[in-house]
């Protein structure tokens, strides 16, 4: 690992700490599907959130970056619901 | 040839596409989740009651509840329950209720409780509980997510009961074409509680008589297709795979090529695919209340 990997390192422990969470979350709720929705909503928001904090920091923030990490959040969301929804 | 080259451009970073495969682009990842939400709305519509294009998978059986709920009873040290045909009419009774009413809930919108129900067919009771499930495919899965809630478990495992009955019954529920499972726990108000297997076996009164097979009980409709929820999730989960091998060709190539791009963190996002791809495994169908 260089040091241009360990400069982010602090960043990404915490974004896998919360999809883990996430994970942990629909295991323990699995018969919950409300609480589920909640959680899908919150750790797609946390991603785009943890995206917009971290190119912030490092002063590269660009509408275009915010776009990419909205459609990753939404299609990873869509993705959920639309299983979640299907029951 | 042209084939591909398309498929190179829309998935491999290369000279093409700018180093960035066209399916990881915005535009392209927003079509993506749009798609997720067409393909659910069309397969909604396909198995809808009035279509019913698509066939309905579920093979639960009221006996494979009750011995199941019974086999968790035994391992927490409580009695069996014993199977009640008149629990099993006001089950019946809740369940048509449901479908006729069009609700999802323990109380109906009028204002009926799941007492009124056993108290309509004569069952005066000491102790009552009700345990509702809709969607599941089998009864393991039903029973087990009443397991994992904390509030459907001690229904399922309180020593107040001595009795169950359960009822299985597919409709029409808000225009879903759905199976209702209706589990009533009673005890009888001149019963006395259950008796744990251990007291059972020294001699005391026993209540773990085992369920009666019914002649006339039917075995239910046989499996006429996939259901919508696991061709919803199969496909799902195809399209993410395929994104998540995208993903990570990307951070591969490009740190192999030592390329410099403007843009969001690919590993982020490979990381917030993985967990979609775990929890898209760990989500089941199926909903208890």
């Amino acid at each position: 690992m260089n040091k241009k990997h360990l400069k982010h390192l602090p960043h990404f422990v915490p974004l896998l700490g919360i999809f883990g969470a996430g994970i942990l979350a629909f295991l323990l709720f699995s018969y919950d599907k409300q609480f589920q929705i909640g959680v899908a909503v919150s750790v797609a928001a946390a991603h785009l959130t943890w995206g917009i904090v971290h190119h912030m920091v490092h002063g590269d923030v660009t509408p275009e970056i915010i776009l990419e990490y909205l459609a990753v959040s939404v299609l990873g969301l869509a993705a959920i619901l639309s299983v979640i929804l299907h029951t | 040839m042209n084939i591909s080259l398309s498929l190179a451009h829309l998935l491999i970073p290369r000279h093409t596409n700018n180093y960035k495969a066209k399916v990881l682009t915005t535009s392209s990842l927003l079509s993506l989740a749009t798609l997720f939400v067409l393909v659910h709305t069309i397969l909604g519509i396909l198995s809808a009651p009035r279509v019913a294009v698509l066939g309905y998978a579920s093979s639960i059986s009221p006996d494979k509840v009750i011995e199941l709920t019974n086999v968790q009873r035994l391992e927490a040290g409580v009695g069996k329950v014993i199977y009640s045909q008149e629990l099993e009419n006001a089950a019946r009774l809740k369940a048509e209720d449901m479908l006729a009413k069009d609700y999802w809930a323990h109380t109906a919108p009028d204002g009926t409780e799941p007492w009124d129900f056993f108290k309509s067919v004569g069952y005066v009771y000491r102790f009552a509980g009700e345990n509702l499930a809709r969607d599941f495919s089998n009864s393991e899965s039903a029973v087990e997510a009443w397991l994992a809630s904390p509030s459907h478990r001690e229904n399922m495992l309180s020593g107040k009961y001595t009795e169950i009955g359960v009822a299985v019954i597919e409709g029409d529920l808000n225009g879903k074409d759905t199976t209702l499972i209706v589990q009533l726990f009673g005890t009888p108000r001149t019963a006395a509680p259950a008796i744990p297997e251990v007291a059972a076996e020294v001699g005391l009164p026993s209540v773990n008589a085992a369920p009666p097979v019914l002649a006339q009980k039917s075995e239910p409709a046989p499996i006429v297709a996939a259901n919508s929820f696991d061709l919803m999730r199969a496909f799902t989960v195809g399209v993410v795979a395929i994104l998540l091998v995208v993903f990570a060709t990307d951070v591969v190539v490009i740190s192999r090529r030592g390329i410099t791009r403007m843009g969001g963190k690919t590993l982020a996002h490979l990381s917030f695919m993985v967990m979609i791809l775990v929890i898209l495994f760990i989500v089941r169908a199926g909903e208890i209340i």
